[in-house]
């Protein structure tokens, strides 16, 4: 039998032992920023102390890259991350397609004249006379 | 006022206006809300809230303009869009107008999901922000508008909405469209201001993230409101504590948090920061001590830190008695 471990070369091990690593090393949940603790940390871990550790660093960065997939430049995107703070990266992080977007309205639209089209041509309705 | 002319968002074309007509205002679905059991006074219009004609998809970007605006923040549509529009999804999302509220100076408090709630910051001259759903639950059409007032008499409420000025809806329909929109609805508070009924995970939420990127002076005085409010919030007094820190300010902020032990003498965070502050002041000695009082347990995320700084205090004692 073909085990996908045994497919994978030396060269891509290596990297994912060198990136789980670099993974360790970031994750750390509680940081003393200028020597203190911030009343954002203490108040995340007053409403969920079991809170996993996340990376809000790798997570704010993919973020950023997100925003710029949707069109921001790579500068703002990266200042607009910055905005946020770790509780909002971990909702954008999960969900950046599914959240409400106020304002959009042409996929809507699109798609309802493409139907309409359609309808047309295939002679299932008449709209343009 | 046409119904169908009522629902236009953003510069929306007149086709898909077929469908919001047909879920529009004339519609009697959703919960009955009778203003004027939730209001203080029979009428309210904020008149002085500027309106942002917004082209196509802009309600996002023109919506806070107007309310951010109101808070007496000086800026324009082009700083407001750089920050909030999302060119590919064509409209602005609600974690991005908190951000960019915070990034100009404002505090953004998100108002519990309660219309009573809104009508509230109304009545303390205030306008909200509201995402609105304009269709229906499976297929909604995202719209972001301003309440500026409502009217008891007539169980409306007055809105700055896409190209109008002056949007007057039925209390009942405005409710549907709120509701089915996950009755989202945010202020721009001023440092120093308070939300017309504060709840206390709401406004501790608003004030650390505000405090994130805040100069330190506001941040200090959004603390200062809350604590005037609640004056025995230990997370208030942290806050307090830390911008003070963050302004070098060590008397001050030593002050704050050994205020904040006194009322409750577990809070590790307020602990680790006192004992930060005193080795500031070149106080080793007493910063070991008062950490030394209350070693978190090894599964505490707040372990780490307090070993590092225990450390560093070890370290520069020893430093200091050797000289």
């Amino acid at each position: 039998m073909n085990h996908p471990i045994a497919s994978v070369s030396k060269p891509q091990a290596t990297l994912a032992l060198l990136l789980s690593l670099c993974l360790l090393l970031l994750a750390a949940p509680v940081q003393l920023a200028a020597g203190i603790i911030s009343t954002s940390d203490a108040l995340a871990l007053e409403t969920n102390p079991a809170r996993e550790a996340v990376d809000a660093w790798l997570q704010r960065d993919e973020v950023a890259k997100q925003l710029v997939v949707h069109g921001v430049s790579p500068e703002m995107a990266r200042a607009r991350a910055a905005a946020m703070s770790d509780e909002e990266i971990e909702q954008m992080a999960a969900a950046i397609e599914d959240l409400p977007a106020g304002g959009s309205i042409i996929a809507i639209l699109g798609i309802t004249l493409l139907v309409l089209i359609i309808l047309h041509f295939t002679g299932a309705v008449k709209i343009f006379r | 006022m046409p119904a169908g002319q009522s629902q236009r968002p953003c510069g929306l074309s007149s086709l898909v206006l077929a469908a919001a007509v047909f879920f529009g205002p004339g519609c009697a679905i959703g919960p009955q809300l009778k203003v004027a059991n939730l209001a203080e006074s029979p009428s309210v219009e904020l008149r002085a809230v500027p309106h942002h004609p917004q082209g196509d998809f802009y309600c996002g970007p023109a919506s806070l303009l107007s309310v951010l605006d109101h808070a007496g923040v000086e800026t324009g549509l082009d700083e407001v869009m750089a920050r909030v529009y999302l060119p590919d999804r064509e409209g602005s999302l609600q974690i991005e107008l908190l951000a960019a509220t915070r990034h100009f100076g404002r505090i953004a408090y998100l108002l519990p999901p309660d219309p009573g709630a809104v009508l509230a910051e109304i009545d303390r001259g205030r306008p909200v922000l509201v995402l609105l759903n304009l269709a229906i639950p499976d297929r909604p059409h995202w719209h972001y508008a301003v309440v500026v007032g409502y009217d008891a008499t007539r169980n409306t409420l007055i809105l700055r909405s896409g190209d109008h000025v002056r949007l007057v809806e039925p209390a009942r329909s405005w409710n549907r469209q709120w509701t089915w929109a996950g009755s989202w609805a945010m202020v721009a508070l001023r440092p120093g201001e308070l939300p017309a009924a504060p709840d206390r995970t709401r406004l501790l939420r608003a004030l650390a993230d505000f405090e994130r990127q805040a100069d330190p002076e506001a941040a200090g005085t959004a603390w200062e409101a809350a604590l005037e409010w609640q004056p025995e919030e230990p997370l208030a007094w942290l806050g307090l504590g830390n911008s003070h820190y963050r302004r070098q300010d060590w008397a001050r902020a030593a002050s704050a948090y050994t205020h904040l032990l006194e009322l409750d003498p577990d809070h590790l965070p307020g602990r680790l920061n006192l004992a930060s502050t005193l080795a500031r002041q070149d106080r080793p000695s007493e910063a070991l001590q008062v950490l030394e009082r209350h070693r978190p347990d090894p599964s505490s995320p707040l372990a780490a830190p307090w070993q590092t700084l225990h450390d560093e205090l070890t370290a520069a004692g020893e430093a200091t008695a050797g000289r």
